[in-house]
């Protein structure tokens, strides 16, 4: 895999795999093409080569002789050759000992003094220095003694169109491979981006479904048979979820059944019984244990908690009810309880009624019962839609305020007002709707818990 | 109007029917109603509640929504769609929002949660039944104090009290709804009805009037002001 292509975007993206691949597929089928072609040429290439050699050197032949002195004589009337040199040809005559008997009449034939002879014709290409001589070396016999002619043709001159149409035709092919890689990397950008369409449409589908109610589902209608699988598969995990959700409703209503009825027995009967110290610590403590229930319940429902993106709650009405239904409790404990609304009203914020109503709720009815009598608990709705729950009591110090919120956490184990699950439940609520809250306490100074929630659409 | 049977000292107690699968629970009720001026039936399924409204006027149904043979709400709905207007009152375990209001739209005249205080549960019965549409002119009490709403006479410890005409409607206002709050607005309301110049603290003013007054007389009663909400009466002296 190359460096440069980050491996995540390969292991993230479909596009960008199938790119890579596609690309590496055409250049690999590119690459054997344009060596097959080269190859067909090169051996084509080489078989004129070896003719025209053949050509040049019995032409050459016809004017070599060999004179009384032994020496090698060329008469180049009787070659396809000038004296004058200097041509695409030159040769060369070399004797057994691979000395040089006639030197052609150009000087680049020097380099053919101790060529390697053989009994048959050979080919030869010499390379090592500039010019490129494509060579011939032939074994003749003249006047009876045994020579052997060399013949090489200068491929570097100017003139030699052979190597150009190869080296030309390379280039271009290449050219051409490489624009067609693109539009092939194009086509496959289309083709993709086509197939994924009706995939992109069920994304959406699903993103917006969270505004439908629980009875929605994907339609297959219209879904390429690759993709009706998954959305298939979706909708399953969608009944089994619902079912789930189901279930647990019914099991938060059994209980709340299962465990408020007996409280309810157990209080009447407590109510029959003569008005003493103990009737009273007793319905007490019925009192508490109703209010462990209803908190337990409530924790237990809030785990299918269902965030509404159209939710539009009035926080000073929300308030106002809160402060209604507290009233009684908070004059039982002493406390003054009072409601304080901005003018102008502030927005609505997006939460449900009565979500909203149970973190109030729960804040209120924490102060109530953490405070002594005659403290002053204010619930006032800020100009902005913040809540702010304010007591004067005596206040929780800085280093517990994140126990505050933490199930089941009691300041004083011995306190029985509750199981300690108000403020886990006030949390949980808010963060849900991705809201915050804050408290801002010292020892002795009163508490504030500030709620701050989205505004409504 | 309906047909309901009045109360009267020399008449048969006003009637309700109590259901309710748990038996000892609606035993126990039975037990504590005994002592009150109601008499109460029992019926421990839908089937049996249906069965007895269809034969007897009852003043007032206590419905438990947690039934063995179908939920409450069946009833409820059986009872709405029928040609009486018998006034509702809810008993559930379920303390959701969601249920308290599917009762009260559904036409549930009240709602309790399980467990309850079976005072409470006397007062907001005789609340019910006091609302226009079903009993007017009689007696309203709370503590030591009493109001006839017919007669407009107030009495503290059995004596009778001068009270002008607008502490005596606000009293009445307060004790309709004892021991909840009375937002504000709806004391404005009935106090003033349609007069427009009223100052912003007229309310105050007459709370403070017949706060004053209950306290010279020891009333066994106070209002207490629920800032920015309305006011609350309940039974225990010393005002808030």
């Amino acid at each position: 895999m190359p460096r440069w292509l980050p491996r995540r975007l390969l292991r993230r993206s479909l596009l960008a795999r199938i790119l890579v691949v596609h690309a590496l597929g055409i250049a690999a089928s590119a690459f054997v093409t344009l060596g097959t072609a080269d190859l067909v040429l090169q051996v084509r290439g080489r078989i004129i080569e070896h003719h025209v050699l053949r050509e040049q050197a019995a032409g050459i032949l016809n004017g070599l002789s060999l004179d009384n002195a032994q020496a090698v004589r060329v008469d180049y009337a009787r070659t396809p050759l000038s004296e004058a040199g200097g041509g695409l040809f030159v040769f060369a005559v070399l004797d057994a000992q691979g000395r040089m008997r006639l030197q052609g009449n150009d000087p680049l034939s020097q380099r053919f003094a101790h060529l390697r002879r053989a009994q048959r014709v050979r080919f030869l290409t010499l390379r090592r220095y500039p010019p490129t001589l494509a060579t011939i070396v032939e074994p003749i016999v003249l006047s009876g003694q045994p020579f052997w002619l060399v013949v090489g043709w200068n491929l570097s001159a100017p003139g030699v169109i052979f190597d150009n149409i190869l080296d030309g035709y390379l280039r271009y092919a290449t050219l051409v491979t490489f624009l067609m890689l693109l539009l092939l990397l194009g086509i496959d950008l289309a083709v993709v981006r086509g197939a994924m369409r009706p995939m992109l449409g069920v994304i959406e589908a699903v993103r917006l479904s969270n505004r439908s109610g629980d009875a929605w589902r994907l339609s297959l209608d219209g879904l390429p048979d690759e993709i009706m699988p998954l959305a298939g598969a979706y909708n399953d995990a969608l009944n089994r979820t619902e079912a789930a959700y189901r279930l647990q409703r019914e099991f938060v209503g059994d209980a709340a059944h299962e465990l408020r009825t007996p409280l309810a027995v157990l209080r009447a009967r407590l109510e029959t019984l003569p008005n003493d110290p103990s009737r009273r610590m007793l319905l007490s403590d019925v009192g508490v244990m109703t209010r462990i229930v209803a908190q337990l319940l409530e924790i237990a429902s809030l785990e299918r908690l269902v965030i509404d993106a159209d939710a539009a709650a009035d926080p000073a009405a929300v308030c106002a009810t809160v402060v209604e239904a507290l009233a009684p409790m908070a004059i039982a404990a002493g406390c003054e309880l009072g409601l304080t609304v901005a003018v102008p009203p502030p927005p609505g914020l997006r939460i449900r009624d009565q979500e909203l109503f149970q973190v109030v709720r729960n804040l209120v009815e924490n102060a109530i019962n953490h405070t002594r009598d005659g403290t002053g608990i204010d619930v006032r709705v800020e100009a902005d839609g913040m809540v702010v729950v304010q007591d004067d009591g005596p206040g929780i110090p800085p280093e517990l305020h994140e126990a505050v919120f933490e199930r089941f956490w009691r300041r004083d184990r011995r306190d029985r007002s509750g199981a300690g699950l108000g403020l886990a439940i006030v949390q949980r609520i808010v963060a849900t709707h991705g809201g915050t809250i804050a408290l801002a306490s010292a020892d002795g100074a009163g508490c504030r818990f500030s709620v701050r929630l989205q505004q409504a659409p | 109007m309906p047909e309901c049977p009045t109360r009267n000292e020399t008449d048969s107690p006003m009637r309700l029917l109590l259901v309710e699968d748990n038996e000892e629970l609606a035993a126990l009720i039975a037990q504590q109603f005994a002592s009150t001026s109601f008499a109460l039936d029992h019926a421990g399924t839908a089937a049996e509640a249906l069965a007895v409204i269809e034969t007897r006027d009852y003043a007032l149904v206590i419905l438990d929504l947690g039934l063995p043979d179908g939920c409450g709400l069946d009833i409820l709905h059986r009872l709405r769609t029928g040609r009486r207007s018998l006034p509702v009152l809810v008993l559930t375990a379920r303390s959701d929002v969601s249920d308290r209001v599917l009762g009260l739209d559904l036409g549930a005249d009240d709602y309790m949660v399980k467990p309850f205080a079976f005072p409470e549960l006397k007062a907001r019965i005789t609340a019910l039944l006091r609302r226009p549409g079903a009993l007017l002119g009689q007696m309203l009490e709370l503590a030591n104090v009493q109001l006839d709403t017919t007669s407009r006479e107030v009495s503290v410890h059995g004596q009778a009290l001068r009270v002008p005409q607008r502490e005596t409607q606000l009293l009445e206002i307060l004790l309709r709804r004892a021991e909840r709050v009375v937002p504000k607005s709806l004391v404005e309301d009935q106090l003033f009805g349609l007069e427009d110049d009223l100052g912003s603290n007229a309310v105050e003013v007459y709370v403070h009037r017949l706060r004053k007054r209950l306290e010279q007389h020891e009333a066994g009663v106070a209002i207490h002001t629920i800032r920015g909400v309305g006011y609350l009466m309940s039974a225990g002296a010393g005002a808030a």
